[in-house]
């Protein structure tokens, strides 16, 4: 019976545009810093039991700017495969951050992130995503991040109707400048008001690490994380990497 | 989808709201030839405070704590305002991130 279901999961995964599967895997912050050049990478390699989901991974490149104290831009460009597929140029995306609360006047601060996301290949859907994003201190060591996805397709010949939702959570440890240690949780439970059972959506669990140096002119914010699937539609493991370059 | 935005506004509100009653006691710091001063600033523990920095010097400077966990920017000649706390009692480093071999201070909060 299990075999059936993961079949039957990887069957429906496979049939899915790829721009449904893009659950995130960062969590935001809804701070900004005006007049910070940011340089970033960031990516994921998934493995698992299924050989279309084994080896999986997305990789993206992006340069961002803080315009002003509450407003920063970012364009991404976005590499993408599916199993042993060779890696493609998936889509390119306009990505805002409004920080709409000074960071610690409330007790929680917070954003929203708007995203734009324009398919590089013919047929594939364009999206639109708005995040609120909350983040809270929780005494003198831990900070919470919640970002909540309301993701909308539009364009191309195969799009998810409706509007889907995905969220991402992080709680983080304040150890040192080099190492906090943090959980982290990324999810996608698919359109809103059809999301069906908890086997059919993508959700992911792991600990995570974050720490940043000086180098040069600026700072080097690096981060990874090591996610479980929790349910049977996402990978087994997912392995991430973020590095961000600010001056 | 209605509901989940709705729930993200009255979270966000609920966050907002109780900060914004609260009288939020001011403190200054001058940043002057790449120096805080004063170098030392001492502020109530378990009381959110605002910090209100001057930028003296004509470049800009990012005001940077890993212990408050605050980063801005102040662009040369003008003002930034930065929140900190509620602060547990003990000391607190910053640095201007530009100029870090001069640019330190400690905030103590007790």
């Amino acid at each position: 019976m299990s075999r059936t279901i993961t079949a039957l999961c990887a069957a429906l995964l496979a049939a899915l545009p790829l721009a449904v599967r893009a659950a995130p895997f960062k969590v935001y912050s809804p701070t900004v810093q005006r007049g910070v050049t940011e340089v970033e990478y960031r990516g994921y390699v998934d493995s698992d039991h299924r050989s279309e989901l084994d080896k999986s991974q997305q990789q993206r490149f992006s340069v961002g700017y803080g315009f002003t104290d509450y407003w920063f831009s970012e364009v991404y460009t976005v590499y993408e495969k599916d199993g042993s597929a060779p890696l493609k140029n998936q889509a390119i995306e306009w990505e805002n951050i409004f920080q709409l609360t000074p960071q610690g006047k409330y007790p929680v601060d917070f954003g929203v992130l708007t995203e734009f996301e324009f398919a590089t290949r013919s047929g594939d859907p364009n999206e639109f995503s708005l995040a609120p994003i909350f983040e809270s201190e929780l005494g003198r060591h831990l900070v919470a991040t919640a970002n909540l996805f309301f993701e909308r397709q539009f364009g191309g010949t195969e799009r998810e109707p409706g509007t889907t939702f995905a969220y991402a959570g992080r709680l983080r440890y304040r150890l040192n400048r080099y190492f906090d240690p943090a959980l982290e949780v990324f999810g996608e439970p698919g359109e809103i008001g059809h999301f069906g059972a908890w086997d059919g959506q993508e959700h992911w669990a792991g600990p995570a690490f974050y720490g940043e140096m000086r180098l040069g002119r600026g700072a080097l914010e690096y981060s990874a994380a090591l996610l479980f699937g929790t349910s049977q539609a996402a990978s087994d493991r997912r392995a991430v990497v973020r590095l961000e370059y600010e001056f | 989808m209605k509901k989940l935005l709705l729930l993200s506004l009255v979270i966000g509100a609920l966050g907002v709201l109780p900060g914004a009653r609260a009288e939020t006691p001011e403190y200054a710091l001058v940043l002057e030839n790449h120096r805080f001063v004063p170098p030392e600033l001492t502020v109530p523990a378990g009381k959110r405070v605002k910090l209100v920095i001057e930028n003296r010097d004509p470049i800009p400077e990012e005001f940077d704590s890993y212990d408050l966990r605050r980063e801005k920017v102040i662009a040369g000649n003008s003002k930034g305002e930065v929140w900190v706390g509620p602060l547990d009692p003990g000391s607190y480093s910053f640095m201007g991130e530009y100029h870090a071999e001069t640019a330190k201070g400690r905030l103590i909060a007790k």
